[in-house]
């Protein structure tokens, strides 16, 4: 391997391991090859603005923003009273109440951080107040957070298909079945922990009341309607829908429902722009990377190595699931998306993965590490929100990671699951 | 020297506060020319040509700003706990962190003023704006870069700050 091959395999590895931010460490690896390799210094400059100037990547700040204006503004708190009069009087009805409106407050919002943060700050006190277990309570929360990346519009899923040059629509919608059927056995772990451990139930809602609450959640609800129904008849652009429902959540908030306030919106605005410049330092920094990963062929000779090796397509998948489990754990799931993207790809095509559903897994994937322990995201949301210690969670979450790992390899080895709603015209 | 060096922190808390701004108008900006964009397409039927290109202006902007304001605020994601595993050694693996991301900004800021001039009299494609205006971002970014994290190695935050992390 050449010197910049080594720098930027191992001398990377390195200053992440050393605790260099993941941005700054993609930084030195590319200035350490553009001394090394005599490379004109411009090229660092180049790539970092180059890995901003992209359309599609401008949806991530406004569904950043999306989410934070309908939380500020009240929606979340609607969607819950809203799936509260629905379920709370099935056995571990509360918990389910977690589950079913992360599963709508997902498709209004991107990131599964955010979804966590939403629901976990309202329901994981509610629920310890009606006798959940505490840690129960959390690892729910936590879990529901997988959502997000999945049910479009999904941050993740724009990133792929940036890196992959896919079609970001149809990727949104291979998510879609994954995250029901996680949402699905979620609810199951939701029943069966709270039938073993008789968490009481509440009373069923009136007819009444149920009315008053969807009557109440109205405007929560066409939100997301708005944003797929724009992408999907064709009438915006993913990052188009991301502009047009922060309008809407601005609307609703400051003229219809009047929870947000004019003052409190650079607030808003600015710790939307920090949740996405985590995001997007790593992306436009892996740029300029990309490039020189791409120039010393790292990619093409590995995948090329590996298929030598490994001649099912199956055992490269699972290999794949494997390496990508492992490795959230120890790495943050967007930098290893930007990062091994080219191999991975390199890889897909090889061995004939039809690309969107290659999207899906990768996908699927990144989300259950964002709820993973031991440094998945969301785990650190619900932590902070419950106070309780790391070990405490992880020891609940076990269930709900089982169900999400059995819908990975569902998603994984039947790509007929995945694709199942991408339509005729594939 | 020492008198420049003490103003640091003073200048550093006027930037951060100067980048909030910006971004906050920045954003508004992007939001406005989007909105727009819909706006005219769907009710007046007429497409406009600038509103994409003012946009992505903005977002790289913001991006290069807010990821400088990370070096301060401490938000970028990394991994703290192997270090960490050091015991007292780790304050130094730290500090030499913060050299590591003083440099990059340094570099940064002189590879973008490199690019700024080897590009200059070029224009955008749509608006035909001086192409300096997008390609400024760089080496201010990396200039900032390089003043939050000269600030961090003077004076290094506390430990418990400096391995938060912040959700995505």
């Amino acid at each position: 391997m050449s010197n910049t091959g080594w720098i930027l395999t191992f001398g990377f590895a390195l200053l992440v391991m050393a605790g260099v931010p993941f941005t700054f460490a993609l930084m030195l690896a590319v200035i350490a090859c553009l001394i090394v390799a005599d490379i004109p210094s411009v090229l660092l400059a180049q790539t970092l603005v180059a890995g901003t100037q992209s359309f599609s990547l401008l949806a991530i700040p406004f569904f950043m923003l999306a989410g934070e204006l309908m939380t500020a503004g009240g929606l979340s708190q609607r969607l819950i009273d809203a799936a509260s009069v629905l379920v709370r009087h099935v056995t571990g009805g509360l918990a389910m109440v977690t589950v079913l409106s992360a599963l709508v407050f997902s498709a209004i919002s991107g990131s599964a951080p955010a979804t966590t943060a939403a629901i976990g700050s309202i329901l994981i006190p509610a629920m310890v107040a009606r006798g959940y277990d505490k840690a129960f309570a959390t690892a729910t929360a936590v879990s529901s957070g997988v959502l997000g990346p999945l049910i479009p519009p999904s941050i993740a899923f724009v990133i792929w298909g940036v890196i992959a040059e896919q079609s970001i629509a149809r990727l949104f919608i291979s998510g879609i079945l994954p995250g029901i059927a996680i949402a699905i056995g979620l609810l199951v772990v939701c029943y069966l922990h709270a039938k073993r451990r008789n968490v009481p139930r509440d009373p069923r809602a009136s007819g009444a009341e149920i009315r008053t609450a969807i009557g109440r959640a109205k405007w929560a609800l066409a939100a997301p309607a708005l944003v797929l129904g724009g992408i999907y008849s064709g009438a915006f652009t993913p990052t188009e829908a991301a502009v047009v429902s922060c309008v809407y959540a601005l609307i609703i908030g400051l003229f219809v429902e009047r929870r947000l306030q004019w003052r409190g919106l650079p607030a808003i605005v600015t710790r939307a722009m920090r949740v996405t410049a985590i995001v997007m330092a790593i992306v436009a920094a892996s740029h300029g990377f990309g490039l020189l990963v791409a120039q010393e062929q790292i990619a093409t000779k590995l995948a090329a190595t590996l298929a030598e090796h490994v001649d099912q397509r199956w055992v490269m998948l699972l290999g794949l699931n494997v390496c990508f489990f492992v490795l959230a754990a120890v790495m943050d799931e967007i930098a290893i998306m930007v990062v091994l993207g080219p191999i991975l790809i390199t890889l897909a095509n090889k061995f004939g993965v039809d690309p969107i559903h290659f999207g899906a897994i990768i996908v699927t994937n990144v989300a259950i590490g964002m709820a993973a322990p031991p440094i998945g995201y969301c785990l650190f949301v619900g932590m902070a929100i419950s106070g309780l210690k790391l070990g405490e969670v992880s020891r609940a979450i076990w269930p709900h990671i089982l169900v999400m790992l059995i819908v990975l390899m569902l998603t994984t080895y039947v790509p007929e699951f995945a694709l199942a709603l991408q339509g005729r015209g594939r | 020297m020492p008198g420049v060096l003490a103003s640091l922190p003073l200048l550093n808390r006027r930037l951060a506060a100067l980048i909030r701004v910006v971004v906050t108008a920045a954003v508004t900006g992007m939001l406005v020319a989007l909105a727009l964009q819909v706006f005219m397409r769907y009710v007046l039927g007429k497409a406009l040509a600038w509103s994409e290109e003012l946009s992505l202006l903005l977002f790289s902007w913001t991006m290069l700003l807010t990821l400088a304001l990370g070096v301060r605020e401490g938000f970028h994601v990394r991994i703290a706990g192997l270090v960490e595993r050091l015991g007292p050694a780790a304050t130094q693996v730290f500090r030499l962190v913060d050299a590591a991301v003083l440099f990059a900004g340094g570099y940064l800021c002189w590879s973008g003023i490199q690019y700024v001039i080897e590009t200059s009299g070029s224009t955008s494609a749509a608006i035909a704006y001086p192409i300096e205006f997008l390609y400024t971002a760089a080496p201010i970014s990396g200039l900032v870069i390089a003043l939050f994290a000269l600030e961090r190695l003077i004076d290094p935050p506390a430990p418990a700050a400096a391995t938060q992390q912040e959700p995505v």
